[in-house]
């Protein structure tokens, strides 16, 4: 009968769900959507390639002289963000020199291929099958490495 | 009534299994037999997956295995080959019902190898954000506990709750359930403007709420005593003895709590008490989890009358490179003490890591207690011990 009367309650609060795909919950200034580069400003460092744990960010360089200096500088000629690996860490965006790399708003991604969820940047496409840093410290040689040094001191 | 029949009964429930199963000469004359019975591994109810196997006689279980590892994503592996700062995403992954925990222990336990001092008002909004997290932990659970009973109401005004901290939480870290908001040295961000003001207006609602829309509704049910009461009995020696943690351990009446013992961050300056109960069973753990949302509105509370001002990140410089060594970061989660074992060689990666999660503990628990109780309260017991399948198998 107590059960009853909060059904009752409730039956006149206010409405806690809402239609998702017609009415969509609003996004916060720091919510962390799909990732979008800004071609124009990346300085093909590279640094978000190396930090990214999921090996998401396929990033091709080449030296070029794009601003006129007279000097060839590296530059991002194939930029690709694989969707399907993404995990939204955000880390990328933070270290990130130029503040080229960032989050939107956007958050709904689906796709019939897995591929079509690499979304391209720049002007060659990039291979978003490639793991771009398969190369993984071997562990025990720097472990072995560290007392030699020690030793020879 | 039922329930009042189970209670004066009532001591059937927690014999031994041999109780009440048929004498062997009985069951010589008539061929009894038990049956072999797989429950699981995939369970509608639940994210993870879990294996049971049953030995039945009737519906009175006589043993009961739990074969775990069908979740098992390697993440002990898989930190060893990521930078330090990287780690912290994989464990937001281990326990995702209580993700702001799992980062914390491991932000503790490399801390203490790089020896950086936190500032204050980092350490304030980590236990602010730990509490909301375990809230967020503790009520969806208790809707789970009472739906495997077969009350679907509770778990709908669970996740309105759980939705409303999850918005809260968007807002301060930017994502609603892998937070990744703790990192070495600190926080990633202070809370937005005006966020005190808006978690204080919640905490206040959720006080005025949790008692007409959760201990009324549960507290006093016929069938909710019918079914919890007596049923997953552990005694206090039983607990110590298996290595018990948390709600499990604190519902047996032995009271132990890390961020009461064993303090660490800004749990040091909060006033708090640890929430115990004397029966041991499920209907005592449902007690203890209310307990425990109620400590938790406490602390925030505390937390947000008090908060230092200040910076929000510690020096770390742009490669993080701790000296050789080992750290041991332990936090209180959600479902018992959690700990993360960090060893460094010295490199940019850790040598090895290891996660001492709550779950694989405190799932032991099925072998020993559930032989002797029927079929259908082994899903009450596990809502005492409150399982994430990511937890146990990391």
């Amino acid at each position: 009968m107590k059960g009853m009367g909060i059904t009752l309650k409730h039956l006149f609060d206010n409405k806690v769900t809402r239609q998702y795909p017609e009415y969509k919950k609003e996004t916060f200034e720091r919510s962390r959507g799909m990732l979008t580069v800004d071609m124009d400003r990346c300085i093909a460092c590279l640094q978000c390639m190396r930090i990214c744990p999921d090996h998401c960010i396929s990033i091709e360089q080449e030296k070029r002289d794009a601003d006129g200096s007279g000097k060839a500088k590296p530059y991002a000629v194939g930029f690709v963000i694989d969707d399907s690996r993404c995990m939204y860490c955000s880390l990328c965006v933070e270290v990130c020199p130029v503040n080229c790399i960032y989050h939107t708003e956007e958050f709904e991604a689906q796709a019939y291929n897995r591929l079509e969820l690499a979304r391209q940047f720049g002007e060659r496409p990039v291979d978003p099958t490639i793991d771009p840093k398969p190369a993984v410290k071997k562990k025990p040689k720097a472990a072995k490495k560290a007392p030699k040094k020690e030793a020879a001191a | 009534m039922l329930g009042e029949e189970r209670r004066t009964e009532g001591t059937a429930l927690t014999q031994p299994a041999s109780g009440r199963l048929a004498s062997p000469d009985i069951r010589d004359e008539f061929g009894l037999e038990t049956i072999d019975m797989n429950m699981g591994p995939q369970h509608p109810a639940m994210h993870g997956l879990l294996r049971l196997i049953l030995e039945l006689d009737g519906e009175t279980v006589v043993r009961c295995d739990p074969v775990m590892g069908y979740l098992h994503r390697s993440k002990e592996k898989i930190s060893e080959n990521r930078m330090y700062p990287a780690v912290i995403p994989i464990t937001d992954r281990i326990d995702y019902m209580n993700n702001m925990a799992m980062e914390y222990g491991y932000c503790l336990a490399v801390e203490k190898l790089l020896d950086v001092e936190i500032p204050p008002r980092a350490d304030a909004i980590r236990a602010l954000m730990n509490e909301f997290s375990r809230i967020m932990s503790h009520i969806p659970s208790l809707g789970f506990l009472l739906l495997e009973l077969g009350a679907f109401t509770p778990i709908l005004y669970a996740f309105r709750e759980r939705e409303r901290i999850q918005s809260i939480m968007e807002e301060v870290t930017g994502a609603r359930m892998m937070f990744h908001y703790i990192r070495l040295g600190g926080v990633k961000a202070d809370l937005p403007e005006g966020m005190p003001e808006k978690m204080w207006e919640y905490i206040e609602g959720l006080e005025s709420r949790l008692q007409p829309d959760f201990i009324d509704l549960i507290e006093g049910n016929e069938i909710f005593i019918a079914r919890t009461r007596g049923v997953g009995k552990i005694t206090p020696e039983k607990a110590v003895e298996m290595g018990l943690t948390g709600v499990p351990l604190r519902c047996t009446g032995v009271e132990f709590d890390v961020r009461k013992h064993y303090p660490y961050g800004w749990y040091e300056n909060l006033d708090f008490d640890v929430v115990t109960d004397q029966a041991g069973d499920v209907e005592a753990s449902y007690r203890c989890r209310i307990g425990e949302v109620r400590q938790s509105i406490r602390m925030i509370k505390q937390i947000l009358q008090s908060l230092p001002e200040g910076e929000v990140m510690g020096d770390m410089g742009r490669r993080i490179r701790p000296t050789e060594g080992d750290g041991i970061g332990r936090v209180e989660s959600a479902r018992g003490e959690y700990a993360v074992h960090v060893v460094s060689d010295g490199s940019d990666t850790p040598y090895r890591v290891h996660y001492r999660t709550p779950c694989t503990v405190n799932m032991q628990l099925l072998q020993e207690i559930v032989p002797g109780h029927y079929l259908p309260d082994i899903m009450p017991i596990m809502g005492l011990i409150d399982p994430v399948s990511g937890a146990w198998d990391k």
